[in-house]
């Protein structure tokens, strides 16, 4: 009996009716995997050691559908395409202050805690405001010099969904 | 014999030579991706290339732009005009500061208008080591196309600002 399930689970019959559920879970996986859940390839050390280079994760497209982006969100974000995308994490919204002193951020002339950052190089960014329609996104790995690493504002809208 | 089945595979057959005819017909967007593969092929540099090879590249490059090409890179406010052989030079000097490349283009859209230019768009990324550091960077670009004795070339080339520092 247990042969015939896994003969018939890994051989079916190719029946009209295994067809019609083959095209169906064929358009449903494609949905899925290239609208809701986006399945990253993660090169690069800009987010380490949250994200190391070489692994993988899913970008959930309904992250924000009723949420703002918010402090600490890990997000997407998208180029002119949707292929390549950058993983940052939000450290200011609009309309506040960020600035870095020494390795320390600091958002509205509040220091802030970053639990999720190793040892750093005492970046300097001088104070800057985050414009309407936009959110300062910065890597988790601060151990490059600021000049190397991609930071900086980015518009909501380039935001491509949050990541698992 | 004309039967149902026979139809089928017919209009299926059809379908497939029509799809394909359509799909490698020549035309001005083929064209133009067919430019921006040069950049990817050239761009790419294995380990231990010669340098001839190196300027070889750099010059396929170089061919590519109208002479002189409007440069802008908007992160660092830097706008000007580059003739053809200072883009080959400094296309040679950046590939040769590398010990190896790989460039690719994604997700390029071209829009064509009717005055025999065009705009494209897409994502450059760049997979390289200097001096065995690995390097990875990813940029977003706009670029202006004019058709010039059947052949396209840059005309306007801007790297967008993604990220405002």
């Amino acid at each position: 009996m247990a042969t015939s399930f896994f003969r018939r689970f890994f051989f079916p019959e190719f029946t009209p009716r295994f067809a019609v559920r083959l095209v169906v879970l064929i358009m449903a996986a494609l949905l899925i995997f290239t609208q809701v859940l986006v399945p990253l390839r993660i090169e690069g050390q800009s987010m380490e050691p949250t994200y190391k280079d070489g692994s993988f994760t899913f970008c959930w497209r309904g992250r924000y559908l009723f949420t703002k982006p918010d402090h600490g969100d890990i997000v997407a974000i998208r180029f002119a395409g949707r292929r390549v995308v950058l993983l940052k994490r939000i450290i200011a919204l609009a309309g506040e202050t960020v600035e870095f002193r020494n390795g320390i951020l600091l958002v509205n002339s509040r220091q802030v805690e970053e639990p999720y950052i190793s040892p750093s190089l005492p970046w300097n960014l001088p104070p800057r405001k985050v414009e309407l329609g936009k959110v300062y996104v910065v890597g988790d790995n601060r151990s490059v010099p600021l000049e190397r690493h991609h930071m900086g504002q980015v518009e909501v809208q380039r935001i491509m969904g949050g990541v698992l | 014999m004309i039967t149902v089945k026979n139809m089928f595979v017919a209009t299926l057959i059809a379908l497939i030579v029509g799809g394909s005819a359509f799909w490698l017909w020549p035309n001005d967007a083929r064209a133009i991706r067919s430019r921006l593969a040069v950049i990817e092929k050239a761009g790419t540099k294995k380990a231990g290339e010669h340098a001839l090879e190196g300027q070889l590249k750099a010059r396929k490059i170089a061919e590519l732009f109208q002479d002189p090409c409007q440069l802008r890179v908007e992160t660092i406010k830097f706008e000007g005009a580059y003739s053809r052989q200072q883009i080959q030079d400094r296309v040679a000097m950046i590939r040769a500061s590398f010990t190896k490349a790989d460039v690719d283009l994604y997700d390029v859209g071209v829009e064509l208008s009717a005055e025999k230019t065009a705009m494209v768009q897409g994502t450059v990324r760049l997979l390289g080591a200097r001096t065995g550091d690995p390097m990875a960077d990813v940029q977003e670009f706009r670029a202006e196309m004019l058709k010039d004795n059947g052949q396209w070339f840059f005309t306007t080339v801007t790297i967008v600002e993604v990220l405002d520092r």
